[in-house]
Order: C-alpha cells, then structure tokens, then sequence
C-alpha cells in the first residue's frame, strides 16, 4: 500500500476514536447537568424532602457565602492536608513494614495470622482509643488516616514482593549482589505498579479515616462540617461537604492516575 | 596439575511434594584453565540443572564443584550464568541491563560504559542503548544477555542455549565474535545446547548427555585442526565432517537425537 493511504487510514481510525471520546463526554456532562437539574426540581416540586436532601441551588449558594467568609477554605485545607499526610505516611509505613517482612521470612511467618486478623478488624473502631492516646488533635486525625490504609498496603505490597520472578533475583545473584542488592535493583521497582495500586486504594481509605477522626475530634474540617451539619439540622451544608469531598477525591485518583501512566510505562 | 573446575560426583534429585525426579546422576568432569567444553543432550536431560550447580546457584544433593580448588557454594562474580530465557529487568534501559554487574560489583565507571557500549555495537546492538527490553526482538534481548554476563569478565562462563533464538547469519556472526572475546579474555567456557554443529564448531570438548536421569553418555574431543579455526571456518573443514557424522550416529544410537 501507498504511504498516502496508509496515512488516511491512519487519520480516519483516530478522528472516530475521536468522535467515540466526544460522544462519551457528552453522555457524562449530560448525566451529570440532567441530574442536578432533576435534583433541584425534585426539591422544588418538594417529591422529595428539600429539608433532608437539599438543593442545588441552596447548596451553591452555601457555598459562595462560605467561599467569602473564608471559613470554607480553613475546613477544606485542614482536611486535605490530613488526608494527603495519612494516606502517603499509611503508604509509606505499610511499604516499610513490608520490606522488613520480606527482609525477615522468620518475622513475616510469625507475624502473618496478626496481620490477617488486624486487617479484618474495623479500624475506625479503634479511632476513640487513638483519641485517648494522641488527644483530640490533628495527630489522632492523621493517624486514624494511617491505620486505616497501612495494614491493607502491607499485605498487597508484601504480596507483590513474594511474586517478584525469582529468576531477575537470581541474575542479581550470579553478580554477587547482596540482600540489599536483590531489594533495590528488583523487588523494589518491581513492585513500583502495585505500590501505586495500593496508592489508588489508600485515597479513599485515608478520606474514610479523616473524615471519622474529624467527627470524633469535632473541630474542624470537612468531617466536623458533616457532623456539624446534622447536628443542626443543616442539611444543605452536609451535602456541601460531601460534595467537595467526592471532588477532591476524584483529583487526588487523577493525580496517582497521571503517576502511574508515567511510572509503569517500561514497567512490563 | 589440578584442573580450573572440578565436577565431582554431582547427583540432583528435584524433590517435590509427591514426587522425586532424580535430575543428575553421577557426573564427573574436569575442565582445564582456558577450555570451552559443550554440553549437548536432549530436551530435558538436566543441563540447566548442571548450569544452576556449577554457578552456584542451586545446591547439589550430592557432589561438589571446586573453581581453582575452591568449592563452589554460592553465586559469585567470578563464575557468570547466562540463562536460557533473558531475564532483562523491564524497568532498566538496555545499556542499564548490560552494565548491571558492574553495577551491581561497584565497578561501574565511565571506562566501562564505554565499553559496554561497544560491546553492544558489535552485537549489533548499536543503536538501542536507550531502549527498553520489551521495545526489541526475542534474539536482540538474547544478545543483550550475552552482553550483560560477559562484560563483567568472570573466569567461567556458562552460557545456556546463548545463540539459539538466532537466525543463522547472526548466529554464526555471534558466535565468531563471542569466541574472540572468550579467547581475549582467556575465559572457560560452557556452553550447553541442541545444535551439535554448534558444539563442534565451538568447542574443544563436547560432552554428550543421557537422559533420564542426567548422566555423562560420551564426550567427544575436538580436532586441534579445527580448534584453531573460527567457527564459521571450522564448519567447512573436513574434519568437521567427520566428527559431525560421529556424533550425529551416537546421538541417534541413543534415540536421543535433538539437533
Ligand atoms: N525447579 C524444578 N523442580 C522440579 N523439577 C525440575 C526443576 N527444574 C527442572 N526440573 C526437571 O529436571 C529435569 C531437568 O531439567 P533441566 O531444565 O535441567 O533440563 P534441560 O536439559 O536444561 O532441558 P532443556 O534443553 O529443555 O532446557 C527435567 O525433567 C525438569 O522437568
Ligand atoms: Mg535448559
């Protein structure tokens, strides 16, 4: 075939992949405007509770009267600061105790029946002890932020360490390479895709911990604005929350999302 | 006079949960300093097996191998492996996979990457340095782990099946352009594979396995005549021929032909 049509058949499959990505975002935008335009003529027409469900529109304009108090901004970064530090540092730690796993067969043999039991067990039940412990401030936050992510990540991680090919170990080996060796050079980065899996998975964990310590901790941020708003009867101010929540959240997964394309790539 | 590598009594048995398999038998060899002996056998017959003990890596049930009267009981950078599959790291360039012992022994400097480098040209691997291992050919990737095992210059090599996932135009460029540099380095050398003519043209000691279990079924010494040649050249020497037709009549004897 012609370089020519080669190229117009090229030019053709992208411009209907095109057209596919169009019409899917369509479909979304339209799903999403259809659905608060319901939303607010559901609670207009009052079919459902306005009192209960809220509205759009109240919802909105909380917002904007909240936006220019500057109260709305303390709650919002106070929450994401917790969120982003519990869920890297409940990474971190679950990849470290991991490693120290792999590390030692011995600690990983006798330690594995606790780590299946702790993981099964609700965590956030444990969030007033921690209360207790730390006292109701944002360490308690951050930390119910980590337990609730760092024993899951553990047994993943560890998981993707024991399956790492242990012929790559052993190329490592015929160098001479030490322990230390065989973890940098090929259980770490072959492990790097789950890593960022695990990633993925801690972002709504870590909200879920946050947002719980911030209800028990009853000071400030998004969680207190939820457990606030009930207590009030403002239900309008608890959708807000959850609204900028569900927002952050999905920035936050885009953002591992990028990391991941970018990492993994040669990762094969 | 002690020889470089000693194999001696070497027995493998696999044992699995419900079963044994008993890999190696009795093998008994001695290779002397600067030798390159082949390991011809079907598929099956427990030469990966032997490969993994001499290097070290897997622990025989029975028998020791000594390097210059040494045991040998763990992987070291004196004895380098090659194995049959190629075993690249995904995550690490081409040129990052091929320096990866130096790395790995911290002998890693400018000096020796330009001389990776040049080892890789002349695998024909000039241009790809950058790229990453699933970016080339079944054949490149061999080539690359070629590369990687001998750029470390170890005492012994063992290579397995290091030229079979080759066409035979690079095959024999490649195995011309390894021997030089076995030779230069006055490296020993095993080489285990199906292709008996490679054997011949290689080697100066082919040593025919049986199967089931793993045992030393003949070892054929090579021509000094057509040692000195060049593999390619050593395929058209008479002798060649001749010493072709023998084994080629024990490897069928055996029912075991795998060439
Ligand atoms: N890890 C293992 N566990 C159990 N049995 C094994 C293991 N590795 C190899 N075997 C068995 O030992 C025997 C010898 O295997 P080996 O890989 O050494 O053969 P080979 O001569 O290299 O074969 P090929 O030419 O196909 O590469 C085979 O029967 C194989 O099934
Ligand atoms: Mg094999």
């Amino acid at each position: 075939m012609e370089q020519q049509q080669l190229n117009t058949l090229q030019r053709a499959q992208k411009r209907k992949q095109q057209r596919e990505r169009q019409v899917i975002l369509l479909t979304q935008i339209s799903i999403l405007v259809g659905g608060i335009g319901l939303w607010e003529l559901a609670a207009r027409l009052a079919w459902i509770d306005p009192l209960l469900f809220s509205m759009p529109s109240k919802i909105a304009l909380l917002f904007w009267e909240k936006w220019n108090d500057g109260s709305l901004w303390i709650h919002m970064s106070v929450t994401l600061y917790e969120t982003i530090a519990g869920f890297l540092l409940g990474t971190l730690f679950g990849v470290m105790i991991a490693t120290m796993l792999w590390w030692s067969p011995f600690l990983s043999r006798v330690l594995d029946p606790y780590l299946v039991i702790f993981n099964a067990m609700p965590k956030v039940a444990l969030g007033p002890m921690i209360i207790v412990a730390f006292g109701p401030t944002q360490t308690s936050i951050i930390a119910m932020g980590i337990l609730i992510c760092v024993i899951i990540t553990t047994l993943v991680v560890y998981a993707g360490f024991k399956e790492v090919d242990v012929n790559k170990l052993k190329v490592i080996q015929t160098f001479g390479g030490n322990k230390l060796q065989l973890y940098t050079q090929v259980v770490l980065p072959a492990t790097v895709p789950i890593i960022i899996s695990a990633l993925k998975v801690n972002v709504g964990l870590a909200w879920v911990g946050v947002i719980v310590g911030e209800f028990l901790v009853s000071k400030e941020g998004l969680g207190y604005l939820i457990i606030y708003g009930f207590q009030v009867f403002q239900f309008t101010l608890v959708m807000l929350s959850m609204i900028i929540i569900a927002i952050f959240a999905t920035i936050m997964y885009q953002l591992i999302y990028i990391l991941e394309k970018y990492v993994v790539k040669n990762n094969k | 006079m002690m020889s470089f590598v000693t194999i001696e009594n070497i027995s493998h048995v696999y044992i699995k949960q419900a079963t044994t398999l008993l890999a190696l038998e009795e093998i008994n060899l001695a290779i002397q300093q600067g030798e390159f002996i082949s390991f011809l056998g079907p598929s099956g017959c427990g030469k990966s097996t032997l490969l993994s003990i001499i290097s070290g890596l897997l622990k025989p049930t029975f028998g020791s191998v000594k390097l210059e009267g040494e045991r040998v009981v763990k992987p070291s950078k004196h004895i380098g492996h090659m194995f049959q599959q190629d075993f690249l790291l995904p995550w690490k360039t081409i040129e990052e996979n091929s320096w990866l012992g130096h790395k790995i022994m911290g002998t890693l400097d400018a000096s020796i990457k330009e001389e990776v480098h040049q080892l890789l040209a002349a695998m024909g691997l000039g241009d790809v340095y950058k790229k990453y291992p699933h970016e080339l050919s079944g054949g490149m990737r061999q080539r690359v782990a070629l590369v990687r095992t001998i750029a470390v210059k170890p005492k012994l090599v063992l290579l397995d099946e290091a030229f079979s996932a080759l066409d035979v135009v690079t095959k024999l460029q490649l195995e011309n352009m390894t021997q030089h540099i076995l030779e230069k380095h006055q490296m020993t050398s095993i080489l285990v594979t199906h292709d008996f003519q490679e054997a011949i043209a290689m080697s100066d000691r082919v040593v025919l396995l049986h199967h089931n279990p793993g045992r030393i079924r003949k070892i054929f010494e090579v021509p000094i005549e057509l040692r000195r040649l060049d593999p390619v050249d050593a395929r058209n020497h008479y002798m060649f021929t001749e010493l072709s037709q023998e084994i080629w009549e024990a490897l069928n004897r055996d029912g075991t032909a795998t060439a």
